[in-house]
């Protein structure tokens, strides 16, 4: 069975902590899930269909048997073949580039364009993409909005980087 | 052969030089050719912004493809600088890597340059007399810098105007710097970040270093403060290098289009432009007297070696505006009649290669300043580009970065590894911790909210053995590739160690906890190089990188012994033939080269324009 949206985006929400609405709008025009999920399909990713199913299923299995799904994303990080995929996953959300699972450090590919202006980072440092400002000028002078403002978690427990 | 009809003028380079020559004397109606080796200028930038945002590397060319047939240094050749099958410069026998690296398209390399448009200070034109270091430019600050005789504004003014600086002239009045009375800048002064607000609310009236106040200024800026000129303000992208996405950010572009723009009565443009047109040799007269014309190669594909003939361009006055490592290059390759060169009879064509080499150093702030906002850089410390400590060691000036560790240390890349696989590259992850969900998202924040890095701009002295020629390796269209030489002085060296004792005293009265690469990562980098202080015997390790300031190989002086131009900027041997741009510098001064370039580019105009008119005797 491959990987449905739904599926890789219950997954993704508990490796990278942001609530499965923000990575997955109810009205999504951009569709940024959509082009991750076929990024981890295409042969380029280096990455299985056996394996990916397996990442999604020990997951979901995991859920149920620890009882949450921050227990089962520990769960399938401490994997030997699944951390890695799982690890990539994470990266590929913060960063909106594809790294190879078995070379951590190597890049395949920036997803597309506007993955790079979607990638999270930009919001875990409450700024926007490098190249791609939201803002109008002079908002450098004074502090963001709230993290808060940038991220929505995926526990429900709001973010807090000054802690 | 083909040849060109005779132009009144014809200009190698379109990039700010010539640019902005073109556009002075198109609009005093002469008729001028600009041959540009590269691409056209775009009719959007959209194309760039795509390949810069989904280039895995964000290096200062990475919104701009490559282009065999008029290949360029770029950041990329530097990670393996040594092998010239890797490197477009042949570096092959080369000390240290020269770092700096340039565009060969319509608008130049000011495609990604930072917007900082600094006046040099007075003492800059004259290092040799003040301090007993390098040499003296053959002009002052006042002639830049003060309307000259019949004039109303200064060329520095000038200069401003064209980039439209945003600056406030009560902070930039330091270190001897002069103004034309009830000058203003041409836009309002941009905010500042909380970084800058971090450390100037530290050391401003506060802090002393050998003996000198430590002064927090605003960068003058070569971005919009408000609308300006038909472009936008800015929106602090936080890109001006590699790409401003929405041009609030001057280039050259803007110029050019001004000069294609002039036209005569008969509505006829008097400036054209020849892309995809390599100019190959300046060829000269029996007497080896005039130049006659320039033999360029043309091609028409721009992502494949396509070469379709040769031409000859021909005008009664020749620029060569192609900055300081193509310029040399075409001269000491037109070298058919002259074994050295054209406008070598100095020996002193493709000498004195000079950069900014630039130190980086990086910390976390206590308290989140958040970073990654605004114009890539606002502020700085630029009381210290002048003083008695220029005998001894080379001045600098210190930028304030506003984009984290991203040129640093590679961020955001480095620091999400370190959280997610457990690595520990940028230090902050001693534990190797591996983080994923709400957890990792804090780490992130914690650290990137507080990422700041300082840049010191060391002024490189002159030197002889630091050059610019011919590599018996070619180019696709048979041109032969430059060739480099480079060192850093002891001089030059001195000021690492300066910048170093400034660095820990700036960062602990701001509450910064400095970072730097341990020694067996810093001794790997190809900037890495070691000063040991005579006196105390100690030994510094440092690495440094390029500002991306290309300089010297045709300065300017007082005779035809010292020097390649004159004062005018126009060649002792040839008196038709104007060599422009930063490669006139005699030294690099303390301040980012563009504005500089720019003056004299109005300057050089003037002068190009005095000669037609047959108003020059020197000319004749």
């Amino acid at each position: 069975m491959p990987v449905s949206l739904d599926q890789f985006v219950s997954l993704s929400s508990a490796l990278t902590g942001v609530n499965a609405a923000q990575l997955k709008p109810a009205l999504d025009p951009i569709g940024i899930a959509n082009q991750y999920l076929a990024m981890i399909n295409s042969q380029a990713s280096k990455v299985s269909s056996t394996t990916f199913s397996a990442l999604v299923s020990t997951f979901e299995a995991q859920v149920g048997t620890l009882g949450s799904p921050n227990k089962a994303a520990a769960f399938v990080l401490d994997d030997p073949t699944l951390g890695p995929v799982a690890r990539s996953i994470i990266k590929m959300w913060l960063m909106g580039t594809w790294y190879d699972p078995a070379n951590p450090g190597t890049a395949i590919q920036v997803v597309s364009s506007q993955a790079y202006k979607e990638s999270l980072v930009w919001k875990v440092m409450q700024s926007h993409p490098m190249g791609y400002s939201m803002w109008s000028f002079g908002y450098w002078a004074q502090p963001p909005p709230a993290f808060e403002q940038f991220i929505q978690t995926s526990s429900g427990n709001s973010a807090n980087g000054a802690n | 052969m083909a040849q060109t009809k005779k132009y009144d003028v014809v200009i190698v380079g379109a990039g700010l030089a010539g640019s902005i020559m073109a556009y002075k004397l198109g609009k005093a109606g002469k008729k001028v050719l600009v041959i540009e080796s590269g691409a056209s200028v775009p009719t959007s930038r959209e194309a760039y912004m795509e390949h810069f945002y989904t280039n895995l590397i964000k290096t200062p060319e990475s919104a701009y493809p490559n282009n065999p047939n008029a290949p360029r240094a770029t950041v990329v050749d530097l990670f393996n600088w040594k092998d010239p099958s890797q490197s477009y410069l042949d570096q092959s026998s080369s000390p240290l890597p020269f770092s700096s690296t340039y565009e060969r398209r319509g608008g130049g390399t000011m495609w990604h340059w930072l917007g900082s448009s600094f006046r040099f200070v007075p003492n800059d034109f004259r290092l040799q007399s003040e301090y007993g270091q390098g040499i003296d430019w053959p002009i002052a600050y006042e002639d830049l810098g003060l309307p000259q005789p019949g004039r109303s504004t200064a060329y520095y003014d000038d200069a401003e105007k064209e980039i439209g600086v945003s600056a406030d002239v009560a902070r930039q009045t330091y270190l001897g710097l002069t103004f034309t009375p009830g000058y203003q800048y041409p836009n309002p002064e941009i905010p500042l970040t909380l970084t800058d607000n971090l450390f100037a609310d530290a050391v401003n009236g506060k802090e002393q270093f050998e003996g000198q106040a430590v002064t927090v200024s605003p960068t003058p800026a070569g971005r919009n403060s408000r609308p300006y000129d038909g472009r936008r303000v800015c929106a602090g992208n936080t890109n001006c290098i590699p790409i401003c996405p929405i041009q609030a950010k001057y280039d050259p572009t803007i110029t050019l289009n001004k000069a294609l723009d002039t036209a005569d009565g008969a509505g006829q443009r008097n400036v054209n432009v020849m892309y995809q047109t390599v100019a190959a040799k300046v060829k000269l007269d029996q007497e080896n007297k005039m130049v006659v014309g320039i033999e360029c190669i043309t091609y028409d594909n721009l992502e494949k070696k396509s070469p379709t003939g040769t031409v000859v361009v021909t005008g009664t006055i020749y620029v060569i505006a192609s900055h300081a490592i193509e310029t040399p290059k075409l001269l000491l390759n037109s070298n058919e009649q002259l074994p050295a060169g054209v406008a070598n009879g100095s020996g002193q064509v493709g000498k004195n290669l000079m950069d900014h080499p630039l130190f980086l150093r990086w910390g976390l702030t206590k308290d989140p300043t958040f970073p990654y906002r605004g114009p890539l850089a606002t502020a700085g410390i630029e009381s210290l580009r002048d003083g008695p400590f220029r005998s001894d060691r080379a001045a600098f000036r210190v930028e304030f970065g506003n984009e984290g560790w991203n040129f640093a240390a590679a961020d955001p890349e480095n620091t999400v590894f370190d959280f997610v696989d457990g690595t520990n590259n940028n230090l902050n992850n001693p534990n190797c911790e591996k983080l994923f969900g709400v957890a990792l998202l804090n780490k992130l924040n914690e650290i990137f909210t507080r990422q700041c890095r300082f840049g010191f701009l060391v002024e490189q002295s002159p030197e002889d053995s630091n050059t610019v020629t011919l590599s018996n390796l070619k180019d696709d269209l048979g041109i032969p590739r430059p060739k480099i030489n480079y060192n850093l002085s002891d001089y030059t060296k001195r000021a690492f160690v300066a910048a170093q004792k400034l660095t820990d005293q700036v960062f602990a009265a701001a509450g910064v906890t400095p970072f730097e690469k341990p020694l067996a990562q810093l001794k790997k980098a190809g900037g890495y190089f070691t000063y040991t202080d005579p006196k105390t015997g100690e030994t510094y390790n440092f690495d440094f990188f390029g500002s991306g300031h290309i300089v010297g190989t045709y300065r300017m002086g007082t005779t035809r012994e010292n020097s390649v131009v004159d004062r005018n900027q126009r060649s002792w041997d040839h008196p038709n033939l104007f060599l422009v741009g930063s490669g006139v510098f005699p030294t690099i001064a303390t301040g980012n080269p563009s504005l500089t370039i720019a003056a004299l580019a109005f300057w050089a105009a003037d002068n190009v324009l005095k000669d037609l008119e047959g108003a020059n005797p020197s000319s004749r």
